[in-house]
């Protein structure tokens, strides 16, 4: 296993305009990697829920949803992403999310399958996005 | 010693110090508040470190988790026995699940507090410069009146740091910092012998560059030299510290219903 400074050598600096082009189209937050070991950082994924809780606590924020599979069962995903303080710079509020809310999101999930991700984009039943940018206004 | 601190007098930083968590507060999340200045371009005065700054990810090259550079030195039997028993989630042996001590609460401590994503106040004084941590809301102090390290220092998380500037350069010297702390994310230890050099510098308004310089002969058989790391400053509303304290009650939590699903494994309980 190498870290993601590695494999952010060896795959992005040597095509750095087409990972460019591939940020501007896609919007990859590159930046949110985590470096943590549990998540597939390469294939982030999107999933479409109903919110059945919102934690808004240390040392992680978590947010479970209900998500229809293929097959039309439901299955509960367990999604962490930054603290709080992180998430009010990025223009989170501890009531933006609400339960019974239909949401999206945009995660990097487990490794191993099971229905656990990190968060890279929310976007809530208005259509508002919501990421882990805290730089710009 | 070219000291030029603060324009405020040491008078009125102490009279600051105790309102701090009220300026703080004073920036919850919902108030309205001034749009930030865009203002990049102004000038800064090089030896005014002041400011809430950030280590940010989105910077070429830079993890959010990190280390102070990809190549440590090599490593004496003695590190590469603790090295041996780390079990990090981060770097390149990292695992799920593992043994950080952080996940116990144990402080982060000196360095490796600098490299977590969360930010850093610097706030400067006649005689001292502060430092104070989102991470564990944590501060620590570097002494500026040109005194010595004490002698038979007991170990601490924080170290006891001298600072002093070396042209636009602020120098931090630290001893004393317990083993107890990893060095990093990576596991990569640390002796109680370490001597820490950090050497800041404002490169432009909102941008600080920091170098690490390890010697720690018990540990590592070469100095090591970090790379330069990035921070950035937050301004307007996004200048804003949170509390995040460890509480064993929301790190077990977390662990149950996140850590241990993500790497295959039970919950406890």
């Amino acid at each position: 296993m190498y870290s993601y400074w590695e494999h952010e050598m060896k795959e992005y600096r040597p095509n750095i305009l087409i990972a460019a082009a591939a940020l501007l189209l896609i919007g990859v937050p590159l930046w949110a990697h985590h470096g943590n070991a549990a998540y597939d950082e390469k294939n982030p994924i999107t999933i479409k829920g109903t919110v059945t809780e919102f934690a808004w606590t240390n040392p992680h924020v978590q947010i479970y949803l209900d998500v229809k599979d293929d097959k039309g069962g439901i299955v509960h995903w367990s999604v962490e992403t930054y603290s709080p303080g992180k998430l009010v710079r990025a223009g989170w509020t501890k009531e933006i999310v609400k339960v019974g809310d239909q949401v999206s999101i945009n995660l990097i999930p487990a490794k191993n399958g099971s229905p656990v991700g990190f968060l890279h984009k929310l976007v809530l039943p208005n259509g508002k996005e919501l990421g882990l940018q805290e730089l710009e206004n | 010693m070219r000291m030029r601190m603060m324009r405020i007098s040491w008078v009125a930083t102490l009279a600051t110090i105790p309102v701090l968590p009220a300026l703080i507060h004073a920036q919850m999340p919902g108030q309205q508040l001034p749009a930030a200045k865009n203002n990049v371009s102004a000038p800064a005065d090089p030896h005014d470190l002041s400011g809430m700054w950030e280590f940010f990810a989105n910077i070429p090259g830079q993890g959010i988790y990190a280390t102070p550079s990809k190549n440590p030195p090599p490593m004496t039997p003695w590190a590469k026995a603790k090295y041996d028993e780390a079990k990090p989630g981060y770097g390149p042996k990292a695992q799920a699940g593992g043994n950080d001590p952080i996940l116990k609460c144990y402080p982060s401590g000196i360095p490796r507090i600098l490299f977590f994503p969360q930010p850093v106040e610097i706030f400067q004084s006649t005689d001292r410069v502060f430092m104070f941590f989102e991470r564990e809301h944590e501060w620590r102090q570097v002494w500026t009146d040109g005194r010595s390290h004490p002698k038979d220092l007991e170990p601490t998380w924080m170290g006891d740091s001298t600072g002093k500037w070396d042209g636009d350069t602020f120098v931090v010297d630290t001893v004393g910092l317990t083993e107890k702390s990893w060095l990093d994310f990576y596991g990569d230890p640390h002796s109680d012998g370490i001597h820490l050099v950090e050497r800041y510098k404002r490169v432009d308004h909102d941008t600080l560059t920091l170098q690490f310089i390890v010697e720690d002969p018990k540990a590592y058989t070469a100095t090591w030299v970090g790379d330069t790391k990035t921070y950035k400053l937050l301004k307007g509303k996004k200048a804003y510290m949170d509390e995040l304290p460890c509480i064993p009650e929301e790190e077990d939590s977390f662990t149950n219903r996140i850590r241990m699903p993500a790497a295959g494994q039970k919950p406890n309980q």
